[in-house]
């Protein structure tokens, strides 16, 4: 491809790094990213990301902006209330960087669905809200062989990790299984600070990038921690299990779940 | 022996009273990761991940004096597990 005159300024920050240069942008504008969940932590990374040059951002978002999303989820605007999330997102996108082709995909992932989605993009960024969904993308990610950047907040509390197939642990090395179906916890609605999700998406936004570009050294087997209220970022060793139902030696999971939530909403 | 025991998230709720992230528990010899979290009435039947040291580790895992032993959720943003009361 050769690049516009607009683009070569658009891009010179980027162009200009060694580990990026031209080609690196080239390759950038040539890659797919899937997000999962255009909320609190889909939100920056999708902002970065459009502004990066990503050239397709695939987001699956199945729910409309609700008053309280927007403490967080700064692709919303407060005149996008009731609007499906994917069309709020692909418009900001947008208007921040025509170059993104931004595809909205106002679906429940299932596992009927999730294969051709991630056939059509090379990374996936996970900042989904509920169990189902984490399992049914990382087993299609590990199923699919595509690195899954892996994030999640809770009240003042972040984690970030990149799931690599092949070449470190899955989400099912860490949590097999998800609670049998007779055990449903009762379940909170978790707080979060909102500036949060804003550190930990744009750590996924990071990592996604240095996956397509191929530089640095991603999360792998690592997984970072992030406590705003001491502010530390801890980081944690990640094995692979070679036990694990899913990617060990000896799967005895083979094809997609689609789990129910198990999570009841407490008294 | 004395064990240093963080817990994160929803978990944080079966620490004693007083403390906010982590406690130091004195264990016998021998202690595996499994009695403190009996100790702490952490539900088993719950997914967890516990490090050990900074690395994975077992509810079988056998802890050593001075271990710090980590114990995670598994958290999916939007609703989580609460803890079971005590």
């Amino acid at each position: 491809m050769r690049f516009t005159e607009e683009q070569i300024r658009r891009y010179s920050r980027h162009i200009i790094l060694p580990e990026v240069g031209g080609k690196g942008q080239e390759r950038l504008l040539a890659s797919r990213a899937l997000l999962i969940g255009a909320g609190g932590l889909g939100s920056p990374a999708a902002y970065y990301l459009a502004a990066a040059g990503i050239g397709t951002l695939g987001i699956v978002d199945f729910d409309d902006v609700d008053l309280s999303n927007l403490q967080r989820q700064i692709l919303h605007r407060t005149d996008d209330v009731g609007r499906p999330k994917v069309e709020s997102a692909r418009e900001a996108l947008q208007a921040l960087n025509p170059d993104v082709r931004v595809i909205p995909y106002k679906e429940q992932l299932t596992s009927a669905n999730i294969l051709e989605l991630l056939a059509e993009h090379d990374v996936v960024v996970d900042g989904s809200d509920n169990f189902p969904t984490r399992y049914l993308v990382n087993d299609a990610c590990v199923i699919a062989g595509k690195p899954n950047v892996y994030g999640s907040v809770f009240r003042f509390e972040g984690q970030v990790t990149v799931f690599q197939p092949g070449q470190g642990p899955c989400y099912r090395c860490l949590y097999p299984e998800p609670p049998p179906p007779g055990l449903v916890p009762s379940c909170q609605e978790a707080g979060v600070l909102g500036v949060l999700p804003g550190v930990i998406g744009l750590v996924q936004a990071i990592e996604t990038v240095k996956v397509l570009l191929k530089i640095g050294e991603p999360l792998i087997g690592r997984l970072l921690t992030f406590d705003a209220l001491g502010l530390r970022f801890r980081e944690l060793k990640l094995r692979r299990d070679p036990a694990c139902p899913l990617c060990g030696e000896a799967p005895t999971i083979t094809q997609l779940i689609d789990y129910e939530e198990f999570c009841a909403v407490g008294p | 022996m004395k064990v240093e025991v963080k817990l994160f998230a929803t978990f944080r709720e079966h620490l004693p009273p007083g403390h906010k992230e982590s406690c130091v528990l004195e264990l016998a010899e021998g202690a595996r990761v499994v009695e403190v979290m009996e100790t702490l009435r952490i539900p088993r039947d719950l997914p967890n991940m516990i490090l050990l040291n900074g690395r994975q580790g077992a509810p079988e895992s056998e802890l050593h004096h001075g271990d710090v032993l980590s114990i995670f959720p598994p958290l999916a943003g939007g609703l989580v597990p609460q803890a079971l009361p005590p």
